[in-house]
């Protein structure tokens, strides 16, 4: 049994750090039927942030990452996507692709292509003993804040006029805009909360895994691109619970896999993301306005 | 001056023409019918001048401003709403989220937004009963009621609605035209769209007939309505698309 709860604070945490990346892919896919490959490096320049500024403290290295990736986020948006916004999604991937791999090479430029220490809260590696069960404290607030985090994203999107807006934006962009909705806004803070969603999960998945390297979002954004495929494309809740079962199979396949099959698990992973899209194909949880418009 | 002048329009999807050098001019409080056979260009025709669908050429000029090349949501900030075909309700907002949205500035004050509000809840009763449930839950009927509250929350100058009677059942259509009508009174500038000309009669004060992109017939909508002619523009409707 305690094996089991263990496992299963290991998966809700890594998990919990997938459903923000995929929240904040899901957030820009809604709304602008654009899958931003850049995400990937939103989140790596995060980390990025904080490495150079934890110095002067965690408070500020967390609030100059949040910045700096919002602006981030607003600057490519302006620069990148908005000169594009309309063409096909062909050309909007591409976008995205060309854009990822400018900020991954710059940052390869200049800091390197090796992996960089980090230790961001040594405290909340230590361990803690709650009812016979070690465990790592990180994780337990990984799992926190990402719970404070969706509760606030969601309020956000429930109870702000810019967050109805949002959702109408996502449900049909243009009659959104023939209601007077200000696409460039909308647009805008969904960028801007796609960053911050970016800034949570690099710091939580630094403070785990104590390594900064200009390929660290990738291996994240991948998984967080396979979580809202897996929800269902265009569903807000459906990438959150994505990125939450990606996560359990991927610790519970490390778990119970025999120990020669454990190299292979992501394999197995990949395996039960085909099986969901053969059963599934539209995806979990995918609403009735995510469906191809005419 | 008209509140809305079109001036030799065309839009093209492509190389197909969907509107053929279209002109026509809408005055302030004047009701206008637009008829037509299926895929006369009739739903092009509000797409475009709701600023959704790029012109080709030609001018629209909406109280005096030529609107042509104006981002859709300027349109809408400048008094013109549109409740589309099908409606096209936000599906996951609620029935009250769905009006929030519809909402502009152009209000004024939160008093005078809710003010405005209360006003929709008592033309459309069942959208304050309903105010907490999915929109796409209610009937066709309620959503058309929506749709129409949603457009009249921008404090509109000029209503454009295409097809708001199809698909819905005959008591439906009937309080469908009763709002219209009384809008019509309150001096509401309308451009009304149907594929069926029986019931525009009741509120249009001219209509319009279109067929293959162009305007082939207009006239007082007493006039025409009972004109040959009329029938003999829907048997030749060439059909463009829509």
């Amino acid at each position: 049994m305690t094996w089991f709860v263990q496992a299963l604070v290991d998966a809700t945490s890594i998990g919990s750090i997938y459903a923000l990346t995929a929240l904040g892919i899901g957030l820009i896919f809604g709304i602008m039927r654009l899958i931003n490959f850049a995400h990937a490096e939103f989140i790596t320049i995060a980390a990025y942030v904080v490495m150079l500024t934890i110095a002067f403290g965690f408070p500020v290295a967390l609030f100059a990452a949040a910045a700096g990736v919002l602006i981030l986020a607003l600057l490519s948006e302006r620069l990148a996507f908005r000169p594009v916004r309309g063409a096909d999604p062909s050309t909007l991937l591409i976008t995205s692709f060309a854009l990822s791999y400018l900020l991954q090479n710059t940052l390869v430029l200049i800091f390197g292509a090796r992996p960089s220490g980090l230790n961001i809260l040594p405290e909340l590696s230590q361990p803690i003993l709650i009812g016979g069960v070690r465990l790592p404290i990180i994780h337990l607030v990984t799992i926190a804040v990402t719970v404070l985090l969706l509760a606030a994203t969601g309020a956000f999107l429930r109870k702000t006029r810019m967050g109805i807006e949002m959702r109408a934006a996502a449900a049909d962009f243009e009659m959104a805009r023939l209601l007077g909705i200000r696409a460039n806004r909308v647009i805008a803070a969904a960028f801007g909360l796609s960053g911050v969603l970016a800034t949570a999960a690099a710091i939580l998945y630094v403070a785990q895994t104590g390594v900064v390297e200009p390929r660290l979002g990738l291996h994240l954004a991948l998984i967080g691109f396979v979580a809202t495929v897996v929800g269902g494309m265009g569903s807000l809740p459906g990438a959150v619970l994505g990125g939450l079962a990606v996560g359990m199979v991927t610790v519970f396949l490390q778990v119970l896999l025999p120990a020669d099959l454990r190299p292979y698990r992501e394999a197995f992973v990949y395996l039960a993301v085909i099986l969901v899209l053969v059963l599934r194909p539209q995806g979990l949880f995918r609403p009735a306005s995510a469906r191809e418009r005419v | 001056m008209a509140l809305l002048d079109l001036d030799g329009i065309d839009v093209r999807y492509g190389p197909l023409p969907a509107l053929r050098d279209l002109s026509l001019q809408l005055a302030e409080g004047e009701t206008l019918g637009v008829v037509g056979p299926n895929g006369a260009g009739k739903t092009t025709l509000t797409l475009a001048i709701a600023g959704a669908l790029p012109l080709f050429s030609g001018t629209i000029r909406f109280d005096g401003r030529s609107i042509a090349g104006l981002r859709t949501e300027d349109v809408s900030a400048l008094g013109l709403a549109l409740v589309p075909e099908g409606r096209r309700i936000f599906d996951g907002l609620t029935v009250q989220e769905n009006l929030l949205v519809g909402m502009s500035k152009r209000l004024g004050d939160r008093a005078a937004r809710a003010r405005a509000l209360d006003e929709m809840h008592a033309m459309f009763p069942i959208l304050a009963e309903r105010r907490n449930g999915m929109a796409t839950r209610l009937s066709g009927g309620e959503q058309q009621q929506l749709a129409i509250a949603r457009a009249l929350l921008s404090r509109p100058r000029l209503l454009i609605l295409d097809e708001p009677s199809l698909g819905l059942a005959p008591l439906m259509v009937d309080k469908v035209y009763e709002v219209l009508l009384a809008l019509r009174k309150s001096g509401l500038t309308i451009l009304l769209v149907e594929q069926n000309p029986m019931r525009i009669g009741i509120v249009a004060d001219r209509l319009i007939v279109l067929s293959g992109g162009s305007l082939k017939l207009q006239g007082p909508a007493r006039e025409l309505l009972g004109d040959a002619r009329l029938e003999q523009a829907y048997l030749s409707g060439e059909g463009a698309p829509e």
